[in-house]
């Protein structure tokens, strides 16, 4: 099925996911371990601190780029992952894409912002 | 200075000494400050030659206010009547209490009142321009929270350099330390424990003061404050996540310590805040309000405006990955970025002064701060000198 950008292809109880990237595929991420799909849910706005906290590379890889910072946002608006990339990038990246955090497996949406800017030591 | 005769002052209003005073200047104000020849602006009760009331080094005196000190053998010439010979006169009427010692104190003109100016439309912009603030970048006499300060060792005098000191912590043995960056005063990993720290940083220095303290032994000679006692190493390899960008320094006795939580000229520091945490949807728990003193943009505010922030940062060494950070932008009443270069260091306070975070990081659009409560512990393990507490 399709959903929200990420084609599950469900063989009995193992779940590939797909991250696409807008039209074209930007990446695949293959999970090793076996889920339920049925265990999959929203992050919610303390998953995704927990995830930026104890993998931020996982989803650094997972959008395939290096110049790049996460956060979450504090403005109340919803809980997602604001990513901040440079001008041109935005269009490469999916809407959401899954992480498996704790023994869940959790649809983490994605805010592209391209106003990336590398921070200085002041 | 005393300018009133009710003024309380704790403890020393049980001096007897000085309520005598007090009570003689109730009697004998009037008189004094109507006597045609004095020239008094106001009198009151002081230390004699001290501007502090707390230097029980000197006695307590009468104070008279003039606007301009006139040397004694000048004043028949200028027709004024010497503060003594007043007092004197006016000390008739209650001669019980004795005559006072006296000091003359020049005022530079009348008082008057200071509140709102109005004047003339022609006059328009004559008092104008951005008002002043606190000079981060001069020496201070009480050091305090918001001062620029710098490691020099090794770089100086070739190379001049200034971060923020960011507030201090005192260690289970009582020693007090300042807290700032690894950059600023562990010299990106490089500082060895015991490098001395300056205040001002190196980069304030005038051009008489680089010439007067032209090797590293003389500045350290003149502007030393502290030694460096702990420095969190940051990691630059490829791949490795940091939380803290913190060193510390322990205070030598070289300065006043008695104004070490004051946050530049303005208040306390009052205690550290809880971390922030959000609800399902991500609005922010705790107070995102937000305050800084930095040696280069001053008293600046903003808002946290994200949490958890994962980027990279450019160093002199290389780029090193943090985690865990807060993001902060500049309030809609903040003239300017919250933060620029020589602010590194500063301790981020909320709006009931306590703090959120250590300051270490910008870009144009926004300043990076490591949770407090991340940098209380890495110095907690570094230092490894007993639980820490904040000075307040």
């Amino acid at each position: 099925m399709t959903r929200r950008g990420i084609h599950w292809d469900v063989n009995r109880y193992t779940v590939a996911v797909v991250v696409m990237a807008g039209a074209a595929a930007a990446g695949v991420l293959t999970l090793t371990s076996r889920y339920d799909p049925s265990d999959m849910r929203k992050a919610e706005a303390p998953d995704i601190l927990s995830i930026l906290s104890e993998q931020p590379d996982t989803i650094i890889r997972m959008l395939e780029l290096d110049e790049v910072d996460l956060s979450l946002p504090t403005d109340g608006l919803g809980a997602r992952v604001l990513v901040r990339v440079q001008p041109g990038q935005a269009a490469t990246l999916p809407k959401s894409i899954v992480v498996e955090h704790q023994g869940a497996l959790l649809e983490v949406a994605i805010e592209v912002s391209e106003t990336y800017e590398k921070y200085q030591a002041q | 200075m005393v300018e009133s005769s009710n003024y309380a002052i704790g403890d020393d209003q049980k001096d007897s000494r000085l309520n005598s005073l007090l009570t003689w200047i109730d009697e004998n104000a009037e008189a004094m400050l109507t006597h045609p020849n004095a020239g008094l602006e106001a009198i009151g009760v002081g230390r004699k030659n001290a501007d502090d009331l707390k230097d029980d080094s000197c006695d307590w005196c009468i104070v008279g206010f003039v606007k301009r000190k006139i040397p004694e053998k000048k004043l028949t010439r200028n027709n004024v009547t010497a503060f003594a010979s007043v007092a004197s006169a006016a000390s008739a009427t209650s001669p019980a209490l004795g005559a006072p010692e006296m000091d003359v104190v020049e005022t530079g003109g009348a008082f008057s009142p200071l509140p709102g100016l109005s004047v003339p439309i022609a006059q328009r912009g004559a008092y104008g321009g951005p008002p002043p603030s606190v000079d981060f970048q001069k020496r201070f006499d009480a050091l305090r929270i918001g001062l620029g300060i710098t490691n020099p060792v090794g770089a100086y005098p070739n190379s001049l350099g200034v971060g923020t000191l960011g507030f201090f912590i005192r260690d289970g043995a009582g020693n007090i330390h300042l807290v700032s960056n690894n950059h600023v005063i562990g010299d990106e990993n490089g500082a060895r424990v015991g490098n001395a720290v300056v205040q001002p940083g190196t980069l304030d220095l005038t051009n008489t003061e680089l010439q007067v303290m032209n090797t590293s032994s003389k500045l350290r000679n003149r502007l030393q404050i502290a030694k460096v006692s702990s420095v969190v190493d940051i990691d630059f390899r490829a791949g490795q996540l940091n939380e803290v960008d913190v060193a510390t320094a322990e205070l030598g006795d070289e300065r006043d310590q008695s104004l070490l939580a004051r946050i530049g000229f303005g208040s306390l520091v009052q205690g550290i805040a809880p971390p922030y945490t959000v609800d399902a949807a991500g609005a922010v728990q705790g107070e995102t309000r937000v305050y800084k003193a930095g040696r280069t943009t001053g008293w600046t505010e903003g808002r946290v405006s994200a949490i958890g922030v994962v980027s990279t940062v450019a160093y002199t060494t290389g780029p090193a990955r943090f985690r865990n950070q807060i993001a902060i932008v500049p309030s809609a009443d903040n003239d300017g970025p919250f933060s620029d270069r020589g602010d590194s260091g500063s301790g981020i306070v909320d709006i009931d002064n306590n703090l959120i975070g250590l300051l270490f990081a910008g870009s144009s659009a926004h300043t990076l701060a490591n949770p407090i409560g991340l940098v209380m512990s890495a110095i907690q393990n570094e230092l490894n000198a007993g639980p820490l507490t904040l000075v307040t």
